[in-house]
């Protein structure tokens, strides 16, 4: 398919308007919104995360890309609700209190938009009870937390605190990231995984609603 | 001559053991029937029989462990109370046990920080409202195990406001989880009266048999504590029954790692012991379906006991018994008729039922009045003349409605259980045999079974029930949460016929036997499970030996927590301190210090002496340390200082 190996071309170039245009083509066209998300962008996030990996993009490539595979997602997706197709789950995000630093967690959101999950961004600065609120009202499958600084990373226990204090512990995966998290911080405050960067955050949550 | 007495109050039978204290002998041991319409005059009878007419002044220490607050909360019963929740409310009100609520704002953050302040004019109002049978208050504050600070005014205003006995969930559990922590608030606060009579019973027996002694609970982890805390504290004592199984298994066997098996009269019971102590849940006991934040030992309850009652189910073709959970008096030892299994094809003709004479017939459906109605009032009479008459009284849905008396606790009844099946094959002989023979052989007809086959097959049945629940047991302390009913492999293991898989299943500890029929019942058991059985002397009555072997325990866990570069906050159960301008080490440091203190303070507030300190845990990564102390004391005796202390 011509116009699919097209659009995954557009999305690992970074062409936002080529993509979208593509996009719209292959709707025009009576093709599946599903069929398009399916085998065209996530294959085409797919290459961006292992270019990443190997070091042959950097983040600004990597957010370039996944906003051109956002763009397209924004054409697909009212299809994708109306014909009632599963997302794969539902991923809360946000930088914890005192963390302005959304950078990364925006580029988490955006791939794993990407992979197929609905994602709910809190944005910058989130504290402990407002994760807790988006777990109760918004039922998300997995909450994934950022923190860029020592000082700010320390907060993250907290989040998990206010899950239990809330008896919520049990309904959510906590998925965690950022410059100074690492694997044994996870471990250490009790977190169900840790991803180095974005393109293994959606590994990680692959994994995580299993 | 210092003696130890330990009471064990089980459902059916109270138990109670002499010990002597200098050398652990055991001087007595006795079982006598609770009776739970006149608890004094129970306590008073086993308490003559464990004495023995040994002198009341050498009783140097008297422990109990009881079901009394288990059943009442298994039952839904307790008292009327008021829940003050302070800044949280579930989602549904119907989550909660039976209570008045009074919701109020203030809530702390996960720091223990204030959010908002306690409001003290909303909660002196709600208190003003409250209606005059209410009798006791439970407290539940957001992140109140972070910063107790709300529950502790709350506290203070509601005694000045009403009087009432006051309870706050951080004074239960340091654990996270509002919803656990309001459950076993408000439990505490519903069986407090019960309890509390309960308590003054047994020290007006001890009183009136001149025993003046500390009287001591076991509580629900395996340790003792003053009858002072038992009473501000009564759901710490939930699973005091399986915790004094435990402790009385590992005492009386020696055993440091095994299983214990104590099968009682109603139920079995059974718990691990690690490293000479009982093995603990994590989470907290659940009770009656209820999840609380209890620290208790991990005990596998099961509705299968020596009186389980026996139930020929006769309605097809192919008539088959059914072990049935509820509890009925054995034969042997029941006061039947003349008219007892006159009717050879009727297989409840082998029941017999008395009215229960303490009981008065309050709250009864018009039916079960009926049915009740018809009992004689002092002879009682067979189940099957029952059935009947009621039949000609047009009371319908008959045997729905007689166990809607049973119940109640409205009548006896007497019918085939376990222990008659023992009687039968001659492995147990206190009672009389003759009824039991004349039903087994009348119910084993009718199975085409002699009575002795009929009584083997019965122990066969119970005995591969328990190999059944001492496994699910051992597997659920490694699994948690497994779902049995749902479990495939599970099914497909126990089942008959494996082609390609032989499976041997082998237990790497003992099994260790409690209570009057365990001789008989585990033997085979520990056989099919490849280990080895201990046979105890004295575990008839290895509940109330437990009792008395308790010892006084504190467990203290310390959080630390950095919050910023040279900031950093240790929690303590009911006790928050800010370290400011400090380092990891020295924040570890003090917490040690703080989590010693208090452990070796409580442990001495709780009646302990010769207390040795053991450091559990000690780690810090992070920015999040935490250290973990326990404190291990022997209960003081009479003969020493004899001050009455208060814990709170």
């Amino acid at each position: 398919m011509a116009l699919y190996d097209d659009l995954k071309t557009a999305v690992i170039d970074m062409e936002v308007e080529k993509a979208v245009e593509l996009t719209q083509k292959g709707l025009d066209e009576g093709k599946d919104a599903e069929d398009i998300m399916n085998s065209a962008l996530v294959p085409a996030m797919d290459v961006v995360g292992e270019q990443y990996d190997k070091g042959e993009k950097y983040v600004p490539e990597m957010l370039l890309s996944a906003h051109a595979m956002k763009a397209a997602m924004g054409l697909l997706r009212p299809l994708l609700v109306e014909s009632g197709v599963k997302m794969k789950g539902k991923v809360a995000i946000g930088t914890v209190e005192g963390d302005l630093h959304d950078i990364g967690q925006n580029l988490v959101g955006m791939m794993l938009e990407g992979a197929g999950f609905e994602v709910i961004n809190l944005g910058a600065e989130t504290p402990a009870e407002a994760f807790v609120e988006s777990v109760k009202e918004k039922k998300p499958d997995i909450i994934g937390m950022s923190a860029l600084l020592t000082t700010t990373m320390l907060h993250m226990p907290e989040v998990i605190d206010a899950l239990k204090e809330n008896g919520l512990r049990e309904q959510v995966k906590v998925m965690i990231g950022g410059a100074p998290v690492t694997q044994e911080y996870a471990d250490e405050i009790g977190a169900d995984g840790y991803a180095p960067d974005a393109a293994s955050a959606t590994k990680l949550a692959d994994r995580l609603v299993q | 001559m210092q003696l130890g007495l330990g009471i064990d109050t089980g459902n059916t039978y109270t138990d109670s053991a002499l010990v002597d204290l200098a050398n652990g002998e055991i001087l007595t041991a006795a079982k006598t029937p609770t009776t739970p319409h006149d608890l004094l005059h129970g306590i008073l009878a086993s308490i003559d029989r464990g004495m023995q007419g040994m002198d009341p002044d050498n009783v140097a220490l008297v422990a109990v462990s009881t079901t009394l607050a288990t059943n009442a909360i298994v039952e839904g019963r307790g008292s009327p109370v008021a829940l003050i929740l302070l800044g949280w409310l579930p989602e549904r009100i119907t989550t909660l046990p039976p209570c008045r609520l009074i919701s109020v704002e203030g809530e702390f953050n996960a720091r223990g920080e204030e959010r908002r302040p306690l409001n003290e004019g909303q909660l002196r109002r709600g208190l003003q409202e409250l209606p005059s049978e209410i009798e006791g208050i439970a407290v539940s504050g957001y992140f109140s195990v972070r910063n107790p600070g709300h529950e502790r005014r709350t506290k203070e205003i509601a005694i000045g406001e009403t009087g009432l006995p006051v309870v706050c969930g951080h004074e239960l559990t340091c654990q996270l989880g509002i919803y656990e922590r309001t459950v076993t608030a408000t439990l505490n606060a519903r069986i407090t009266p019960l309890v509390t009579t309960f308590l003054t019973h047994v020290k007006a027996a001890m009183q009136e048999r001149g025993i003046e002694a500390p009287l001591m609970v076991m509580r629900s982890d395996g340790s003792l504590v003053p009858e002072g805390y038992a009473r501000t504290f009564p759901l710490q004592t939930i699973l005091s029954g399986p915790a004094a199984s435990a402790v009385g298994g590992n005492r009386l066997s020696g055993i440091q790692d095994g299983t214990i098996v104590d099968i009682g009269g109603t139920t079995t019971d059974i718990v691990s012991v690690e490293d000479g102590l009982p093995r603990l849940d994590g989470a907290g006991a659940t009770v009656g379906g209820w999840k609380t934040r209890v620290h208790a030992v991990s005990a596998w309850v099961i509705g299968l006991g020596g009186d389980s009652h026996i139930q020929l189910q006769d309605h097809s073709n192919t008539p088959k018994f059914a072990l049935r959970p509820q509890r009925v008096t054995p034969l042997a030892f029941g006061q039947l008729g003349v008219d007892f299994a006159d009717s050879p094809n009727d297989p409840e003709s082998v029941e017999w039922v008395h009215r229960i004479k303490a009981w008065a017939p309050s709250g009864l459906s018009a039916n079960a009045k009926a049915l009740w109605d018809l009992i004689p009032p002092d002879e009682g009479m067979g189940l099957h003349r029952l059935y009947e008459q009621a039949r000609r009284h047009d009371i319908y849905l008959v045997e729905r409605t007689f166990a809607e008396l049973e119940a109640r606790g409205a009548v006896q009844h007497i019918g085939f259980t376990p222990t008659d099946a023992l009687h039968v094959l001659g492995q147990y002989r206190e009672g009389a045999a003759e009824p039991a023979h004349t039903a087994a052989q009348l119910l084993g007809k009718r199975l085409g079974l002699s009575p002795r086959d009929f009584a083997l097959r019965i122990v066969k049945k119970f005995q591969a029930r328990l190999t059944d629940e001492i496994l699910k047991k051992l597997v659920a302390d490694e699994l948690p949460g497994v779902d049995y009913d749902q479990n495939v492999l599970w099914e497909y293991l126990q089942g008959p016929n494996h082609l390609a898989i032989d499976i041997n299943i082998s237990l790497l500890h003992p099994l260790v036997g409690v209570g009057a029929p365990v001789n008989a019942f585990l033997p085979p058991v520990s056989s099919a499970l490849n280990t080895r059985y201990t046979e105890l002397e004295y575990g008839e009555v290895g509940n109330a030996v437990g009792a008395i072997s308790g010892k006084i325990i504190s467990r203290i866990k310390a959080l630390v927590r950095q919050q910023s570069a040279d900031r950093f906050v240790v929690f303590l159960p009911s006790k928050r301190i800010v370290l400011e301008r400090t380092d990891d080490k020295r924040a570890m440091a003090h917490a040690l210090h703080a989590a010693e203190d208090m452990a070796r303070q409580e442990a001495k507030a709780l009646g302990g002496e010769n207390i040795r300190l053991k450091l559990q845990k000690q780690s810090y990564q992070l920015g999040i340390g935490e250290i973990r102390v326990i404190a291990i004391g022997q209960p003081r005796l009479a003969s020493k200082a004899q001050t009455a202390v208060e814990v709170h």
